[in-house]
């Protein structure tokens, strides 16, 4: 939460003679963060950041409380100058009697503060008034109304003044809505209640308060306002938040009540504003102060052991300046041997509760600039890396020195894209809150936005090579997606070129048996020129010509091909040692041969490696329609080979047709 | 006799023509080859003239021979000296071979994965759609908790999310390792229902998680300092500020020194564009919660721990000066851009 204090309402509750640039530099470092310091007239303003937990941060005085506690520990001279939980109540608490209060939602309303004066004179406020909230980014509205603003900067607990004379019977009935109930608040918006908010019904049966997030127009004090009632409560977090969140009214009372305010601030904030009235608007306090709390909070207390603090902070802190810190934070307590016992004091009430949280409180106010940066001797963890990440990079960067472009696309494509290339909707995971139709589903394959790729850059490059390596999200059984490593590849070069890329990258990555082989079933994307990638007997990827279909959906001008590789299961085919094979002392002896055959160039291949031991190398020339013309080396490891013994292994390597 | 004169005269004419015309080594080679190899002009000469009739005919072909390989190696002098100063234009470009590129974001996280192995991290990969379990309510978020409804997160359905962070990765490691020494960095793609100039839906994190005995605030600082030098340079400063995080207690917020400005806030006494007050946001860091060492499996009593999660892209961003006006560039397909890394 966002709030703004001027260097002189700090000053208001800190005595010091420090600069306001320099509190704003050391606080930072310690307790809230100073965002920014202008300059104002005479005056300084700070923007300041109160973190979620700590509410007691959100006011002047709890930030006088935090600079307090830190410049002490700093040795510079400060002291806090008033404590508002021990002064005197301006009127006792007693039962109401120029008004009627009924509790109907006990469980929601913590605490219920309230006072009546009379006679008071609305006008505007004086100068210095109207200048600090102005300043603070507040609107002033009248003297009496102002000061209720005026004191939640200061203390950071809500308040509200209603006309008195505007309360039907002068009664409030506190209770939850109904759905579809309807009140109009003070900047005139009309909000339908979903039901369950807590409000204020007068005893005419109007709304008169949408509880901790703004008043009602009903009750409103006006220039022609001279009884008035004060309240200060205190409400059910969660319930504020629900009901400032839907109506959207961020009112700064609805974002310090969702953060649980000290509950023990509304008697002595109720008792200031009532004096304060009286000193600016006249009038006279003419009822007892009415307080509903009926649960107070328990005694809590926090114990630490002073051993454990050091090591947990990791130097050796002396017990005197440990006491002093928290002292000056509101704790008290008391030692035994090296445990402190701490009891939470109350606008602390909800974030202390372990001792990491007193660990917290003496390290920062010790000041973490202080601590000294050590590495840690720690062992090395007993579990390996996996190989998956080695090898993803190893492929990014061998893909990369052979002329292709890595791209990173969203996880999350649109329907519109897992049309266009041809997969089915039905597979993907889909999100129940997309934030747009562009990011709605998990991808099962890169390919849909690695060919949107291609087709962005088409008119840009001749020559076009991209890949992308990350995971996809396949349904499975199970609770959770399979995520699995992807390899996917889109070239415009021919089909055995972007085949060769795929066989020079398995082969970098120490695959050294794979096989092709031809299949009959459709894969998207894919036309019917593709050929499997085989490892293992286990299908790995996908090698193909795009789908003639696909192309034309994303109006490519020309046939691209392209490759998608289950990268994870490569990764486990992957021989994990290096094989070496001696050289033979003896020459080889290459020749060519022609084979005239029906059968394929990978069968005839693998038939012809079969043939004789003697074979070392078969590399594939050229085929004019049935003939095929390979490159053959023979190599003995144990003798030069004889022109006899070579005719027979090609006699042998005819016969495969 | 006469025609054999007239034979040897047409070779010394054809020697001097053919040396004229020899400006390579390769067509030297082949010269050679023409007058005096195996197959060449001269042993020709032997073979096919009647040299046992006539002794004279051997001595004239020896002769010529002798002058043809004065001739030759006089040219193989004169040409070496011809190639050493023939010269084509060697300002021409360079033929190179296609060239690619690894991504920028693939690029820091190899750094960013070496700087943490160097200390003994080891990186892992933990899921991106998890469990509210792993997500949230193991990490001391319960059910009905405030920052639940940011609405930053998004959800397959009520109990699986895409994960708005990393930190998912701290049980699953104290569960697969079960008993500290843990020092593991997980960095993956995280996802936020947000987009605008500092924001894509998907961005990259890394996590870093440290259990073990005694340790403390002071040894967070120390990773950091040599994460944030390593990465940064040497001359940049390193802070922590008080902050809040249900997962980390006590936790913080952590500060490197601006670059542009050298930490002053100012640059000729006009305030930094870039940073506040001197200083940039790295991101959040903290002790780990013992809620969340017993939720996995771990003696809060017996052992302590930190955890950071820190943005790829901004980490990225925040050094190298890219000057992207837009993190989504990042993601942009363009190999103009590409390309350029």
């Amino acid at each position: 939460m966002d709030i703004k204090i001027t260097y002189n309402t700090l000053k208001k509750f800190l005595e010091t003679e420090s600069g306001a640039e320099k509190i704003a530099q050391i606080v930072s470092l310690c307790g809230p963060t100073f965002d920014r310091t202008h300059k104002i007239d005479e005056d300084y303003l700070f923007e300041i950041e109160a973190i979620t937990n700590r509410v007691d941060t959100a006011c002047a005085y709890g930030v006088a409380r935090e600079a307090n506690a830190i410049l002490n520990q700093q040795k510079i001279p400060c002291k806090l100058t008033e404590n508002i939980y021990t002064e005197k109540l301006i009127q006792k608490v007693g039962k109401p009697n120029k008004f009627e209060i009924e509790v109907k939602n006990p469980d929601k309303i913590l605490r219920f503060t309230a006072l009546a004066i009379n006679n008071v004179k609305v006008k505007a406020s004086d100068k210095i008034t109207s200048e600090l909230l102005t300043n603070i980014g507040e609107r002033p509205i009248s003297n009496v109304v102002d000061i209720t603003n005026e004191y939640t900067h200061y203390y950071g607990c809500p308040s509200h003044i209603f006309d008195l004379d505007k309360i039907g019977k002068k009664k409030l009935n506190l209770r939850q809505s109904k759905p579809g109930e309807t009140v109009k608040l003070l900047d005139e918006s009309l909000i339908e209640l979903k039901g369950d908010d807590i409000v204020i019904e007068d005893g005419d049966g109007k709304l008169i308060d949408l509880c901790g997030v703004m008043g009602g127009v009903e009750a409103v004090v006006d220039e022609n306002t001279t009884n008035i009632l004060l309240i200060v409560p205190i409400y059910d977090p969660k319930s504020v938040r629900r009901s400032s969140l839907y109506s959207q009214k961020r009112s700064i009372a609805a974002q310090i009540y969702e953060k649980r305010p000290d509950i023990e601030l509304a008697l002595p904030v109720i008792s200031k504003i009532a004096q304060t009235i009286v000193e600016r608007a006249g009038g006279v306090i003419d009822s007892e102060i009415y307080d509903y709390y009926p649960h107070p909070n328990p005694e809590k207390k926090v114990s630490i052991d002073l051993n454990w603090l050091n090591k947990f902070i990791g130097i050796n802190l002396n017990q005197e300046n440990v006491i002093s810190i928290l002292s000056d934070l509101g704790f008290s307590g008391n030692t035994e041997g090296k445990i402190l016992t701490c009891t939470v004091p109350s606008w602390r009430y909800h974030d202390i509760d372990i001792r990491e949280d007193l660990a917290e409180e003496i390290a920062r106010v010790y000041g973490y600039s202080n601590l000294p940066s050590i590495l840690p001797a720690s062992q090395l963890p007993a579990l390996a890396p996996s190989s998956l990440l080695r090898y993803e990079l190893k492929a990014k960067k061998y893909l990369a020195a052979i002329g292709f472009s890595e791209v990173f696309n969203n996880s999350l494509i649109s329907n519109d894209l897992i049309t266009k290339s041809t997969l089915d909707t039905k597979s993907h995971l889909k999100l129940q809150n997309s934030l747009s139709e562009d990011f709605e589903f998990l991808r099962v394959s890169l390919l849909p936005s690695l060919i949107q790729n291609y087709k962005n850059n088409e008119a840009l490059f001749d020559k076009i090579r991209l890949f992308e390596l990350s995971n996809v999200y396949l349904k499975q059984n199970s609770e959770l997606p399979e995520e699995r490593s992807t390899l996917s590849l889109t070239t415009n070069l021919t089909f055995r070129e972007t085949k060769g890329i795929v066989e020079s990258l398995l082969r970098h990555l120490n695959v050294k048996l794979f096989s092709w082989k031809e299949t009959s079933e459709h894969t998207p994307c894919f036309s019917k020129e593709l050929a499997l990638l085989v490892i293992g007997g286990k299908t790995v990827g996908v090698v193909g010509r795009i789908d003639p279909q696909v192309r034309i959906n994303y109006s490519l001008k020309t046939d691209i091909y392209l490759s998608e590789i289950n990268f994870a299961l490569l990764v486990d085919l992957i021989s994990p040692n290096y094989s070496y094979n001696p050289i033979s002392e003896y020459p080889s002896i290459i020749e060519s041969i022609t084979i005239d055959s029906t059968k394929s160039v990978s069968e005839l291949t693998d038939a012809i490696k079969q043939s004789d031991n003697l074979i070392t190398g078969i590399e594939y020339t050229e085929s004019y329609g049935n003939k095929h013309t390979f490159k053959i080396t023979f190599t003995s490891p144990l003798k030069n080979l004889s022109q006899v013994e070579i005719s027979s292994i090609k006699s042998k390597i005819l016969q495969v047709a | 006799m006469e025609t054999i004169e007239n034979r040897l005269k047409d070779i010394r004419h054809d020697l001097d023509h053919d040396l004229s015309n020899i400006h390579s080594q390769e067509e030297f080679d082949q010269l050679k080859i023409k007058f005096l190899g195996r197959q060449g002009l001269i042993n020709t000469l032997f073979k096919t003239l009647p040299i046992k009739d006539n002794p004279e005919i051997p001595k004239l072909i020896n002769i010529l021979k002798s002058e043809i390989e004065v001739k030759i190696d006089q040219k193989s002098l004169s040409l070496s000296q011809e190639l050493r100063t023939t010269s084509i234009d060697v300002t021409l470009p360079g033929i190179n071979p296609p060239q690619g590129s690894v991504h920028l974001i693939t690029q820091a996280i190899e750094e960013i994965e070496n700087i943490f192995a160097r200390l003994g991290f080891i990186r892992r990969r933990y899921p991106e759609v998890d469990t509210d379990w792993y997500y949230a309510e193991g990490l001391n978020i319960p059910k009905d908790h405030p920052a639940r409804d940011d609405q930053e997160t998004f959800y397959l359905d009520k109990n699986i999310v895409l994960t708005a962070h990393t930190s998912n990765g701290q049980l699953h490691e104290m569960e697969l390792m079960k008993h500290p020494p843990i020092k593991m960095t997980n960095i993956g793609k995280t996802y936020r229902r947000q987009t605008d100039a500092t924001h894509n839906p998907m961005f990259h994190q890394f996590e870093g998680l440290l259990i073990d005995k005694d340790i403390s605030i002071t040894h967070l600082i120390g990773v950091t300092e040599y994460f944030v030098k390593s990465y940064f340079g040497l001359d940049r400063e390193v802070r922590l500020r008080p902050h809040h995080f249900q997962f980390t207690e006590p936790s913080f917020e952590i500060d490197i020194s601006c670059d542009i400005c050298q930490g002053k806030g100012k640059i000729n006494d006009k305030r930094c564009k870039i940073c506040k007050s001197g200083w940039l946001e790295l991101g959040g860091a903290g002790m780990v919660h013992p809620n969340v060492l017993r939720n996995g499996g771990i003696d809060p009593e017996k052992y302590s721990g930190f955890a950071f999660g820190w943005g790829v892209e901004r980490v990225l961003m925040m050094k190298s000066g890219l000057k992207l006006p837009d993190l989504r560039q990042l993601f942009s397909d363009d190999l103009r851009f590409l390309k350029q890394f």
